[in-house]
């Protein structure tokens, strides 16, 4: 694919690495020159420098033969404006971030066909606060994605230690229908289970399924997790933290926001409803923390600017007896250390508007690769075609790669988790597990064989 | 200060009063008063408006616009002028010898208060009935507002009056424009008044009704009646044309419309605007309203059923009171009367039990809902005032939570909150002090703390010497002009007039 980037700040950058990794052809274009230079050493790619708006800057870039053109400088209206003149230059596909939300008319994270010339708008503020509320949700997982218009769902579960699943073989676990364990992580480790499999504590086991079956399987694995969510509090008044405060109370969630800058505050009150308390003071202030009772806490939220300050306002919550903590981490260097030191998820606003631009980028069939496990393992989402060799026949007749394992079909029926004698049928949204060294046969067995001569 | 342009304003609100002023003579040609009369009343109207004419002269140059000191100024001054000549037929027409009497008068009209210092009421000329009427009715949604939906060259100088002269402590204007705003407002004020005119008019007694029952001549519901009464009722004025207020009409129709549109007066305007418009869903969610109908329900409740079987011994009271459905006629009608501070009267409230004369007194603080013609603390201030203690009370053992008073789902920013707080303590100086002046003229402390409620708030009746049958005749001089003060401070609530007295108002 002919793929345009606008704009290499951290966004850009990764979604840059990741194009590149997977051979597609870019063409990096930026203003700023030691930007630009130390793309030049990084990426094997097309590096102009310009401004993004500019036609002339376009033309260059060849926008008129792109597949993609992706705009994430830091500048809403650069990327808006360069994305419409992409479109009428005869780009195919087109993405804009935007973060200022006077621009949308509504409050979701992605517009499409509102800007009549944009295929993607992404709202990086909101895209997080609902990457957020998803974590919440789901009340145990460290990690969601959804698949196939939300109709297919992965959460990564840390297995409990009083869980009745422990130490009994997998084909024992009664697992809620069309649910699957796709994989399980043990000691920052890789396996492909087979049923034969027991889990152990410690263990975390990616489940996959029909969305609405997931919150079952969470009470079978974490019990101590899984419950009811009252009370949650969030720190940090930012856009974020206003996002994922008005959501959660909509969800019935008494909501506790604790911002530092008093005239926030009062801007806070005045848009949120009855149901959340602002608080005015510093969220790693133990007595203020104590004085609330974040003991009783559900959720803690870390939504500030400062990444040091999220994560020790996390650890603090953690010590304070809150259940579970997330912390918002922009460097994405800090997300792994994060956890590791005990903040029970993270999440990266940057890597999560790169993740939701790369999945609108196609490899060969695949519609979208999810990499979980730090690239270890990957989620790919396939839109079966009939004549390739994946369809029209019982998938134990197949050949299909014997460590890959297709987790769930979305099919003319619904969702489902397919056995070894269904059949796979054009246009279904097929949801395979894998690792990054097979996934060139996993295509494979998608891809209508050519003919030769 | 820009001393051209006042002069020039109050010129023309003089002008826009003998105007007014002039009406009153169509009366007395139609209903036959005395040349002397119509002497006084043409007298009155060329000397108010040669004032008017000489204060335009004398500002006829003046440049720029008005600004906020300068509005403050023009409406308190406009408001004590008021009296002067607004009581200049009571002195002329020769209803009162005291010019403090006059100026008592005629301000208890502008204010909407509707206490009198008049002991024979049915005495007066058709004119100057009606005049005591039109003071009312010009008072009510305010003349400053007249005159700026008058006037088309204030500009932004008129949104700088109007906000001084309506009460409430958010002003916020319908239409964009303050003079449309203005017209809007006096345009709905009119439209009720006619049709409580003519309801009043089609359903009070007649000659043959006046004659059968034993009425008061003068209870005949003619036009000139039926409209003087529906000024008073819209204006939340409380001034009668007859010697026993309401009650004289002995009408059961007469009182139950009255006390509907009393109610409907003492609703924010803003609200029918908004129902014209057709947003009424939104304007019915106000909290303001509901908690003034709540007021006005558990009002009523205590009151009917505290003052039923009640009554001095042998007296008419103990008759009204005789069956349940007589005591809520009654309790409703002196309820939305004060309430709304009209002070209509068609029951002795003074000679009720000890609960239901000062619930009475304590609806007289409350009043009406803010932006109606009701005076009164107003709804929407001890609504906010609850809220700001419960959101004090919760900061006394989480100081860290950050609250604000939000009413109807919006939010009071703190500015208007803290000047809520501030007017219900200058209320309440103001209460303490001109009562205390009142004991030291002699009064007894209920008639002298129920006089300075009944003025301060606009409502008319007090209790005891100022009951709703009695009247403010008897007090001395000073007294009447103290209480003729503390009616201009409760309409322009306080602010206006009292910025005057800082010194640092006056400075350049």
């Amino acid at each position: 694919m002919n793929i345009v980037i606008i704009g290499m700040g951290e966004v850009g950058k990764h979604i840059a690495k990741v194009l590149l990794d997977e051979a597609h052809d870019v063409v990096i274009i930026d203003q700023d020159e030691t930007a630009l230079s130390s793309a030049e050493e990084r990426f094997d790619a097309m590096i102009l420098q310009g401004h993004g708006g500019s036609i002339a800057t376009l033309r260059e870039a060849r926008v008129d033969s792109c597949d993609l053109f992706i705009a994430v400088t830091n500048n809403d209206e650069v990327n808006l404006l360069s994305a419409i003149r992409a479109k009428q230059l005869g780009a195919s596909q087109t993405i804009a971030r935007v973060s200022n939300e006077v621009y949308f008319d509504d409050e979701r994270g992605l517009h499409r066909d509102t800007f009549g010339h944009i295929d993607l708008v992404i709202n990086p503020k909101v895209l997080v606060a609902i990457e957020i509320h998803k974590l919440v949700r789901t009340s145990a997982a460290v990690a969601v994605e959804d698949f196939a218009d939300n109709r297919i769902e992965m959460v990564q579960l840390p297995v409990g230690e009083s869980s009745a699943a422990i130490n009994r073989p997998l084909f024992d676990l009664s697992l809620p229908s069309n649910t699957l364990i796709a994989a399980i992580e043990r000691n920052g480790e890789l396996i492909v289970p087979s049923g034969a499999d027991k889990l152990l504590p410690g263990d975390e086991v990616l489940c996959v399924g029909r969305v609405e079956q997931i919150p079952k399987v969470e009470g079978l694995f974490n019990r101590e997790r899984k419950r009811f969510i009252h009370k949650v509090f969030i720190v940090g008044g930012s856009e974020i933290g206003e996002y994922l405060a008005r959501t959660l109370e909509e969800d019935g969630i008494h909501v506790v926001v604790v911002e530092q800058d008093r005239e926030r505050c009062y801007e806070l009150v005045e848009l949120l409803g009855d149901n959340v308390t602002v608080l005015n003071g510093d969220g790693t202030n133990m007595t203020l923390l104590e004085e609330e009772r974040i003991d009783r806490a559900d959720v803690f939220i870390a939504a500030s600017a400062h990444d040091e300050v999220n994560l020790m306002a996390s650890l603090l919550a953690k010590d304070l007896g809150v259940r579970r903590a997330i912390a918002l981490v922009h460097k994405p260097d800090y997300a792994t250390v994060c956890e590791r030191l005990g903040v029970d998820a993270s999440l990266s606003p940057r890597l999560t508007v790169a993740r939701q631009v790369l999945k609108y980028v196609r490899h060969g069939r695949v519609e979208s690769i999810r990499p979980v496990l730090d690239g270890r393992g990957e989620f790919l989402e396939f839109m079966a075609i009939s004549g390739s060799r994946i369809t029209d026949k019982p998938i134990k007749d197949t050949q299909f790669p014997k460590k890959a394992n297709i987790c769930a079909v979305l099919g003319r029926e619904g969702a489902y988790v397919p056995r070894g004698d269904d059949v796979i049928h054009g246009g279904d949204r097929v949801v395979v597990f894998t690792t990054p060294d097979l996934r060139a046969r996993v295509e494979r067995a998608f891809q209508r064989p050519t003919r030769l001569g | 200060m820009n001393y051209r342009q006042i002069s020039r304003t109050l010129g023309y609100m003089l002008m826009v009063l003998a105007g007014a002023m002039s009406t009153s003579l169509i009366w007395a040609f139609v209903n036959g008063d005395s040349t002397w009369t119509v002497i006084a009343f043409c007298a009155s109207v060329a000397i108010t408006f040669s004032f008017g004419l000489g204060g335009w002269y004398v500002g006829r140059k003046a440049q720029e616009t008005i600004q906020r000191r300068e509005a403050l100024l023009v409406v308190a001054v406009s408001w004590l002028l008021l009296g002067v000549f607004g009581g200049l037929p009571y002195m002329l027409d020769r209803a009162f010898i005291n010019p403090a009497d006059a100026y008592f008068e005629a301000i208890s009209g502008f204010t909407t208060t509707g206490s009198t210092v008049l002991t024979e009421i049915e005495g007066l000329s058709n004119a100057l009935h009606w005049w005591r009427g039109m003071t009312h009715w010009l008072g009510g949604m305010g003349i400053i507002v007249l005159f700026v939906a008058i006037f088309p060259h204030l500009g932004v100088g008129g949104k700088h009056l109007f906000k001084t002269e309506v009460p409430g402590p958010i002003t916020e204007g319908l239409k964009p424009k303050i003079r449309e705003t203005s017209w809007a407002l006096w345009r709905i004020y009119a439209g009720f008044t006619a049709v409580l005119a003519a309801l009043l008019y089609a359903l009070g007694p007649n000659e043959a009704d006046v004659v059968t029952r034993g009425l008061s001549p003068n209870a005949v519901m003619d036009l000139h009646n039926a409209i003087i009464h529906a000024f008073a009722t819209m204006a939340t004025g409380g001034f009668s044309t007859l010697n026993a207020s309401v009650a004289g009409f002995e009408s059961v129709a007469v009182d139950v419309v009255i006390t509907l549109f009393m109610f409907l007066a003492g609703v924010n305007f803003g609200l029918y605007y908004a129902i014209l418009r057709g947003s009424g869903k939104k304007a019915l969610r106000d909290l303001e309203l509901w908690v003034y109908t709540a007021v006005v329900l558990v009002a009523t409740a205590i009151i009917t059923i505290n003052i039923w079987h009640t009554g001095p011994p042998g007296s008419a009271e103990l008759l009204k009171h005789e069956s349940l459905l007589g005591s809520l006629r009654y309790a409703v009608f002196q309820v939305v009367g004060v309430v709304t501070t009209t002070g209509f009267g068609t029951d002795n409230f003074d000679v009720w039990p000890p609960l239901s004369r000062l619930t009475m007194v304590s609806l007289m603080f409350i009043g009406g809902m803010a932006g109606s013609t009701a005076g009164g603390m107003k709804v929407f201030r001890f609504v906010v005032i609850f809220k700001a203690i419960r959101l004090r009370l919760h900061e006394v053992f989480r100081p860290a939570a950050v609250q604000l008073v939000k009413v109807s789902g919006r939010t009071v920013s703190r500015d208007v909150v803290n000047d809520i707080l501030v007017f219900f303590a200058l209320g309440m100086f103001t209460f303490i002090g001109a009562s205390l002046y009142m004991t030291f003229l002699g009064l007894d402390v209920v008639t002298a703390t129920t006089s300075v409620a009944a003025t301060l708030f606009n409502i008319g009746p007090g209790l005891e010497r100022v009951g709703s049958v009695e009247n403010f005749a008897f007090i001395p001089t000073s007294g009447k002009v103290v209480l003729s003060f503390c009616m201009i401070l409760g309409r322009l609530e306080f602010y206006s007039l009292l910025v005057l007295l800082l010194p640092e108002f006056w400075r350049e």
